[in-house]
This record gives structure tokens, sequence and C-alpha cells, in this order.
């Protein structure tokens, strides 16, 4: 057998044990954390949620997933280590996956976690009655052949780089409470009664609205540490900054970066940044007469002091974004740099393609019409809000006339879908699996698409058909690193910002917070004395 | 008297659905609906699509409309599409934490603000009442979410006297004194912040109107047989001065239910406010709907009660 198809998964069982609460900890001494989260979590089935960030991280305590996904997105596609699946091979030909579960694992309701409970919830993401959003993800996944209560089969009807990421997203849920609801119902059942979960943590308590209490569930194969995790609704981000500092909460997951320097001078506070996945860029409508033209789209982003709106808005807190994947990634292409900043060139570039001042007002203007934009921002978001002033008195300098605008979300995200503005200030969190073609080929349907700017470009077409197809890892990064030059040489958005996630906690807690999971690793968290 | 109880019924009736209906029309018919949410790029717009088939916004408005009616004719509000629970669970989770704040804080602002209205017509243009007049033009003009977060970092963070948000700590006891102590201690602040915003007002207000009742001649009749000043204000003035702050208390019954948004959001309240600004975040057309049908049911009792009150106590306006 072919070496490299044999991935077994035992070394990294031993590193990940390492991590694991071994017992060894002071469990059963009240070790209480109290985490500020800014909104209640809607639901504890990953299958009914929208995907929302703080909701599954928060789901992933209670909950396994087959792999654990490993931080190292940075070096190369992530690697996994053993979680709920102790080993996993893949068949010569890669259309098979075997995979033997640990027999250790237990519901909270006494019964074993076990290989029908996965052939159960690849139904539940397969099923388009349940509403699930993993319909698509899953559909190279043929189906799930059960061999016995440990080992399974897993059939795949093609090859490709991501098949172990695909199997492993989405958390798997207790056939024997969850099957008595049929799929049909799943969108408007209330699972939250009598949750039954198998996690570090399961749920002791519950007042909506206002506090979720999550106790160590002492049959998990890694116990936690922490004997408690409190998770208080405060929607206040000055409010949670301001308990943190008094000592009534412990853990913010995520700190705006006005309130970093504050909490970065308290004894009492630790502060912890690191890159995040959140891609900030200002999308420009090409069926938009103006912004067509890429050497326009390139000159508005010339014009743009990128730099200065990142340090002005995220004072330290992001860097200036190259291109569509994130500099952190492993498949970004370390030859692209941010364009710079070059107003003199970004009007000589509008001058070319026929945009003049002919009438003296300081707005350019062709064919009788002035260059006016809208610029739409969501209007709960007072950083965008900041932006949008910054790209307006930038474009000003070049001659064009951008009139920010906050737009409800939910306005702003139906104006996306129809097409109706002409830039949007928008952000998207990367996934861990670079996949380029869902943002930026061009989309046959533009509602509901990423590419809703509607950017379109045959050769990157090509080229992301081939990325589907690439066989191995290697050939995927020299393909991707082509995709993002012709992206980057097009402009079909201005690249801004790469934002640090900002985490603040008590200098009690002892904790390993990462950008691939706010909790990652949460079995080892512990409290000491003051 | 019968017939103008009907009457006033059935035209209590009728706001309460156009107040529905129009609602139901405004919110289904703005831009967005509740897949907006659905942010990832990676997700195909078939996602999106298979939420708005299961919460039935792929049915025509109409459709959507009378099925939502019919079911509220017959008490069903429907499942929340953000919770996944039903709409009367929601709102009776979220009803008694709002009408015991804001029932509070009006206790405070009524009892509070009389009390210095009365204390400045008994010593009109002295120096307290001077002091008072702008003490309660500040706690008029301040906003309650200022006046919150400011009562939080003195009481709560610098001196450690009090809870600063939630109506109960993690650690409170199941049931008992020290949880009702422990539910007590975290009233304060917020009921704190409502009285003495709305203090101000009333104070004004009543002030003005106990100064020109003073004026009028069955008081300085009053005056004239020996009256103290203290008496003909307390027992002569006051009864009729407050006489309109029926009607502003009869208004202000829709907030006990509706909840006071600013506050509940500073002191992370779970009540009514909070909820129904979630919901319309969401476009949770279900519970947005539940908490404007008992918003509005709330303004037209409250009308009727201020109208009845105020027709008791003042013979002059009964029918």
């Amino acid at each position: 057998m072919n070496k490299t198809l044999r991935l077994v998964g035992m070394a990294a069982l031993a590193a990940v044990l390492e991590g694991c609460g071994d017992g060894s900890g002071p469990h059963g001494v009240g070790q209480e954390l109290i985490v500020a989260i800014p909104a209640d979590v809607e639901t504890f089935n990953e299958y009914q949620s929208a995907g929302e960030a703080l909701e599954n991280a928060i789901i992933d305590l209670l909950y396994p997933t087959l792999f654990e996904e490993q931080p190292d997105f940075t070096e190369r596609p992530p690697s996994f280590a053993p979680r709920l699946a102790t080993e996993w091979q893949f068949s010569p030909d890669r259309r098979t996956l075997r995979v033997k579960l640990r027999q250790d694992a237990v519901w909270s309701n006494g019964f074993r976690v076990t290989a029908d409970d996965v052939r159960f919830t690849l139904m539940a993401q397969k099923s388009e009655e349940a509403g699930s959003l993993f319909v698509e993800q899953k559909a190279a996944i043929r189906g799930l052949e059960v061999l016995d209560s440990f080992t399974f089969l897993a059939h795949y009807s093609r090859v490709y780089p991501y098949q172990l990421m695909d199997l492993n997203d989405g958390h798997i849920v207790p056939a024997n409470a969850w099957s008595a609801t049929p799929f049909s119902q799943w969108p408007h059942a209330d699972f939250t009664k009598e949750l039954v979960s198998c996690g570090p943590f399961r749920l002791a308590s519950r007042i909506p609205q206002q506090t979720t209490i999550l106790e160590r569930d002492p049959h998990h194969w890694c116990p936690a540490r922490l004997d408690r995790l409190v998770l208080r609704v405060i929607p206040d981000a000055a409010a949670q900054v301001g308990q943190l500092l008094a000592g009534q909460i412990h853990f913010i997951p995520m700190v705006p970066p006005r309130d970093a320097a504050r909490l970065r001078q308290s004894d009492t506070v630790k502060v912890v940044s690191y890159p995040s996945r959140l891609l900030g860029f200002l999308a420009w409508n090409h069926r938009h007469p103006a912004l067509q033209d890429r050497q326009v789209r390139r000159a508005l982003t010339l014009a743009i002091n990128r730099a200065a709106l990142v340090e002005a808005v995220y004072l330290g807190h992001a860097k200036v974004a190259a291109g569509p994947v994130l500099s952190s990634m492993w498949a970004f292409d370390r030859t692209l740099s941010p364009l710079p900043f070059d107003p003199a060139e970004a009007r000589r570039l509008l001058v070319q393609a026929g945009w003049r001042d002919s009438d003296g007002d300081g707005i350019l203007d062709r064919d009788g019409k002035r260059f006016e934009l809208e610029l739409l921002y969501p209007a709960t978001n007072p950083m965008r809000a900041q932006m949008a002033v910054l790209v307006q008195a930038d474009l000003a300098r070049v001659g064009v006339a951008a009139s920010p605008r906050p737009t409800e979300f939910g306005a702003l995200m139906a104006r996306q879908d129809a097409g109706e503005f002409d830039a949007v200030l928008t952000a998207w969190e990367e996934a861990t699996k670079v996949d380029l073609g869902s943002g930026w080929a061009t989309a046959a349907e533009q509602a509901g698409s990423g590419n809703f700017f509607g950017y379109s470009n045959p050769e990157l077409d090509r080229v992301l058909a081939d990325v589907g197809a690439a066989p191995d890892i290697e050939r995927t990064r020299a393909l991707l690193a082509r995709a993002q030059q012709l992206i980057v040489a097009d402009q079909p958005v201005t690249f801004l910002y790469e934002a640090q996630q900002i985490v603040a906690f008590s200098s009690r807690l002892r904790a390993t917070p990462n950008p691939a999971l706010v909790f990652f690793d949460i079995a080892s968290w512990h409290m000491v004395p003051p | 008297m019968r017939s103008v109880a009907l009457r006033r019924m059935a035209a209590s009736l009728v706001v309460l659905w156009a107040v529905a209906t129009g609602t139901y029309a405004l919110v289904s018919l703005a831009p967005g609906d509740a897949a907006s949410r659905i942010t990832d790029p990676r997700l195909p717009a078939a996602a999106r699509e298979r939420w708005r088939r299961d919460f039935g916004l792929d049915r025509p408005l109409r459709a959507r409309y009378l099925s939502w009616l019919a079911a509220t004719v017959r008490g069903d509000m429907g499942i929340s599409w953000q919770h996944r629970r039903p709409v009367r669970a929601l709102l009776a989770e979220a009803l008694p934490p709002t009408a015991l704040l804001t029932g509070l804080g009006l206790l405070t602002e009524t009892l509070g603000g009389l009390a210095i209205a009365t204390w400045q017509a008994m010593r009109p243009r002295s120096r307290v009442d001077r002091a008072l007049t702008i003490t309660s033009l500040l706690a008029y003009a301040m906003p309650s979410f200022a006046v919150g977060m400011g009562l939080v970092w003195v009481f709560s963070y610098a001196l450690g006297w009090l809870p600063a948000s939630h109506m109960l700590s993690p650690t409170a006891a199941a049931s008992g004194w020290a949880r009702l102590g422990d539910g007590a201690l975290h009233l304060v602040l917020p009921v704190a912040t409502i009285g003495l915003t709305g203090m101000g007002a009333l104070a004004r207000y009543t002030r003005g109107s106990l100064l020109e009742e003073q004026s009028q001649g069955y008081v300085l009749a009053a005056r004239a047989r020996g009256c103290s000043r203290r008496r003909a204000v307390l027992t002569h003035a006051l009864p009729n001065a407050a006489l309109p702050l029926v009607t502003v208390l009869g208004l202000s019954l829709p907030v006990l239910v509706s909840g006071s948004l600013l506050v509940e959001v500073v002191f992370a309240w779970p009540g009514m406010g909070q909820l129904l600004l979630q919901a319309a975040l969401a476009r949770d057309i279900p519970l947005l709907m539940g908490g404007t049908l008992v918003g509005a049911a709330a303004v037209v009792l409250g009308n009727l009660l201020a109208d009845v009150s105020v027709s008791l106590l003042d013979p002059r306006v009964r029918p």
C-alpha cells in the first residue's frame, strides 16, 4: 500500500493526549470560568444554526467532531488529530475511508456514541428537509457503511484534497435522542429541552437571554479541568470590558480594538491578539459602467490609503490585505504585496480611462456623467462607518464623489443579492479550506453567491476548475498562487484589511485561545488562585 | 355607558388589527429576510433558498399573512424562527422581567418626581428650588444609557457594592430568601436609572402645575382661611395638579410590556426590549408580530385606563 495514502492518526493522538485534561488538574474544587457573550445561543443543534462563529465554538464544547482540526493552516492544509475517531485510513484509490471510533465515548443520557450516530449525522447534513447548510459540502460523500458499532466506511464519489475535512465538518449528533424528530420538523424543533450531548461540558442550567451554565462532563474521555463554564449574555461591549476589569467575568472572546489598550494597562487582565480569518474589502459592482474597467478599479485601490485606514480603525490590530487569501494561510502567494497608496498614479489611470474634471467642480466626469458612487455599509457597525468616511475622503482627493450610506443589515444583503449597489464595505470569515471558487469564480447566479459583485474572468475560472481536480497539494498551491495573481491584477474589489481577533481574560486563567477556535484545547484551561 | 364601553372595545380591536396588519406588511416588504443572516460566502444560493422555504417565505405574502392571522385568532402565535420555541412562551418569559423593572422604575419616577415637585412648590424661587430645577433638567436631558453606565461605574466597578448586570448572579441560590435578596440587589441600578431619568421630567411638569394651581381661587381661599402652605399644597393643589399625570402614566403603560431597550442593553436585562430588538435584526416575523400585538394591546389598554381614571377622578370630563 502506498504510504502517502495511509493516514493513520496514532502519532497525532499522542499530541492531543498531551494537551488533554488528563485528570491531574484541580477539578472538583469550584473552578468556574465566566465568559461574556454578546448574544444568547439560539440553538445547540448545529444543523439549525446560521453559522455564527461564537455559537459554533460553544456547540463544539457539547458535541464531538470525528477529528480535531489543528491550527497549522499557516504552513499546510490543516492536519487532523484524533477526537471521536482514533484511526482512519484511505483505500488505495482514495474513494473509501475506513474510520475507527473510540469506544469510551458516551452521550449524556448514557448511550454509547457509535457509528450509527455518525451515519445519522451524515443523513441530517445531507437532508434538504432539515434545512441543512451542509448539503452541498457533503455532496461528494456518497454514503456511510457501518461495519460494526465503532467502525464505518465513508464512500466518496470523487477524489480531491479536502476529503477528510469535508467529512469532518459538522458535529456528530445523537441518533438515539434526535432521530425521533423527523427531519422535516428540524427547522422549527426545540432541541434545548433535555439536551443530550457528548463533550467536555454538558448543559447544567439555562435562563434564556441571561445565563447558560455548562458543567464538566465527568464521563468525557478528555475531562476538563474547569468545573463550570458560565456564559453570561452581555450585549454591550463597554459593559463587558467594565465587568472584566471589576473581576465580575473572566473571559471576553471578542474585544473591540478601542478597548484593548485600556485592558492592557490592567494587572489583572491578559490581552492576547492573533490573526483572525476576517478579510475586509470594498466590493465594486461590476455592472456599474464605470467599474467594469479594471484600470479604474485599480485606480480606486491606489487612491485609498489602506495603511492609514487600518491604523485609524483597528489601532494596530489589523494589517493591509494583499489579495483574496489571508497572508497567514498556507496557500497565500508570498510574491504578492498590497498595491501602494499612490494618488498620482490613480489620477493618471482615471484620466487614461477618460475621466476628466471638465467643468472644474472637483468631480471627474465622462460623457457628461459625474463619477459618483454610493458606498454602503452595515448601519450597526461603527468601524465600517469610520472606514466609509476615510474612503470617501481619499476618493474625493482624486475626484471621485463617494457617499457613505449606512444600511440595515437585511436590506444590505437584499441589495447585494439584487446587484443594486455601487460599492459595499464588507468582510467575510475565510475558512481554513481555501476555496476561491465560491467567491471569485464567475457565478451562475449572483443572488446569494459570494461573488455578489459580478466579477468574471474566464482564465480564472479555468484555473479554479483545475484546482478542484488537482491531485496533490503542491499542484493545488501552484494553481492557487496563479489564481491570486489573476484576481489581484483585476482588482475586482479593493482588498482592505486582515483583522486580528483580540481576546481578553483574567490573569488567573491559564488558557491558550488560538485562531482555529476560541475555546481550542479548553480541557486544559484552569484558574489559579489570585 | 355600556354602549360606550362596547364601542371602545370594538374600536380597540380595529386598532389592534390595523397595527398588526400594517406591521406584518412593513416587515415582510422590507428588503432582506430571515435568510439574510447566513453570510458565509462559501454557501451556495440553494442553501439560503432552503431556509426561505423552511420558514414559508417562498409563499405569496397574502397567503402568509392569512395563515398568520388565522392562527393568531385561534391564539397560536407560532414558533420563533430564531429561537425555535413558541412565541407565547418567549413572551411569557420576557414580560415579567420587563414589567418588574419598568414597573418599579415608573413607581420610583412617580414617587420621586411628585416628592421633588411638591418640595419645590412649597419653596418657590428659593435656592433649593433653583438647584432642584437645574438637577431635574440635567436628569431629563441625560440619555438613560449614560446615567446607567455612570451608576455602574461608581456603584459596581469602583465601589463594588452592587452587581453591574443581569437579574441574578450565576451562583444565586435556586430559591428562598437568598435568591430574593440577590434579585433585589440586581434591581437597584436599573430601577434607579429609569427612575432618575424619568423623575426629572415628571418633577418639572408637576412643579409647573402645582404653582399654577396655587394661584387658583380655591387654594387662595384655603390659605385665607388660615390653612398652612404645606396643607394647601398637599391637600388642595396636589390632587388637581396630579390629574394630568394620570394621563401621562396611562400612556407609560406600554413601556411596562415593550421594555426600556437602552436600559435592558446596558444592564443585560432579559426583557421584552432586547427580545424584540434581536427579533427585528433576525427578521423573526412570528416573534416580532407577537411582540407587536402585545405592545399594541398595552397602548390600547393604557389609553382606556387613563380615560377611565380621569373620568372617575374629574367629574367635569365624564360623558
